[in-house]
């Protein structure tokens, strides 16, 4: 096989190599007993993945390609996918931790396996939408406390203060795009 | 050539985006799954392979098992890009509600706020809980049967797939959420 070729397959089992780890350093802690943020385990992870990535990269790629300004782009290359890679796996981590979406549908999901008895058959599930659904005042809640635990505001007796600028370079970005795209912003009410 | 994996990744993804930017121009489509799958998926697949046949029918000196590894490679930088585009796509046209809180007490700052003293208009039960069980419900991943919500085979499948993956993390079935 050409160099190529072994560069995209590499990559392409890139994600499955951070899943990996990831088990493992979970395992780890639990073993230790040490408390962890997983959101913050995820996406070092991810990151870490370059050192395996970037050496399995090389050793069955890159060190076959003589030309400097083609290994340069070799390096480009595996930096990019992997790191996109990467980042689609900590958002699919990110998808199971705090989306709505997927947090209602695993909600019903479970209800029905918790409920579930013998000649229940399908007709059981659970109840309407309110059971489903995280009450809006614990859903700033469980927000608050994720960002506490990732170092983005910190407590000051009863008061929140902001010590951490990620989210809000997010926001900037999302902002930007949206007028890109030609969306509205948001409203109270008002489906996009 | 590594180049054209890289570079062509690049200008598929860039092409793919500007012809996102133009169709949204026009109208930004209520039906944006199938939208986003038909720019980011069909448009570059369709256009690739329409390419392709073009060398290979013309018998052009370009095509060969070298260019077949580059549009590879490139096509899959190129779908990378796009899964991590298209799943933070809710986050841009919807809200993020994370997002919404940080800007809330950036608000409050230097002072900092209470819990009760956080401006969250966007918070409400329809933006938070019922316009997504209401797209749960029209993406058939859920519906009511018997007044029940249940999951369907397809929202049952995707629902596994999550909690399969936490369990494998070590981590609760259900996320904060």
């Amino acid at each position: 096989m050409d160099a190529k070729l072994n560069l995209v397959l590499v990559l392409l089992a890139s994600p499955l190599a951070v899943f990996a780890l990831n088990i493992l350093v979970h395992a780890l802690f639990r073993a230790f007993g040490m408390p962890f943020v997983a959101q913050k385990t995820v996406f070092l992870c991810a990151l870490a993945g370059n050192v395996p990535v970037f050496a399995a990269a090389w050793w069955f790629s890159l060190r076959h390609v003589a030309d400097p300004l083609e290994l340069a782009f070799g390096l480009a290359f595996v930096f990019c996918l992997h790191n996109a890679l990467g980042c689609f796996y900590y958002q699919c981590f990110s998808l199971s931790e705090t989306s709505l979406h997927i947090h209602a549908l695993t909600e019903v999901y479970l209800g029905r396996n918790r409920d579930e008895t013998p000649g229940a058959g399908v007709n059981t599930g659970v109840q309407a939408s309110k059971e489903v659904a995280l009450e809006a005042d614990e859903a700033v809640a469980v927000r608050l406390n994720r960002l506490l635990e990732l170092g983005q505001v910190c407590k000051d007796g009863n008061r929140y203060l902001l010590t951490g600028g990620i989210f809000l370079h997010v926001s900037r970005l999302f902002d930007f795009w949206r007028w890109l795209i030609g969306c509205s912003a948001p409203e109270p009410g008002k489906r996009p | 050539m590594m180049k054209d994996m890289l570079l062509g990744g690049l200008c598929l993804f860039t092409l793919c985006q500007l012809a996102h930017i133009a169709v949204w121009r026009v109208r930004v489509p209520q039906a944006y799954p199938l939208w986003l799958l038909g720019v980011f998926v069909a448009l570059p697949t369709l256009g690739l392979g329409g390419w392709l046949c073009w060398l290979a029918l013309s018998g052009s000196p370009l095509w060969g098992r070298d260019l077949l590894v580059s549009v590879f490679g490139a096509y899959v930088l190129h779908g990378a890009l796009s899964g991590v585009y298209a799943i933070a796509y809710p986050g841009v046209i919807h809200f993020s509600p994370t997002v919404e809180i940080v800007k809330a007490i950036a608000a409050g700052m230097p002072r900092g706020v209470t819990v009760g003293e956080l401006d969250l208009p966007l918070f409400t039960p329809d933006n938070m809980f019922a316009m997504r069980l209401e797209n749960l419900l029209k993406a058939g991943m859920i519906e009511r049967r018997n007044g029940l919500l249940v999951p369907t085979a397809k929202g049952a499948r995707i629902a596994r797939a999550f909690v399969l993956f936490r369990r494998l993390l070590g981590l609760p079935e259900l996320g904060g959420g």
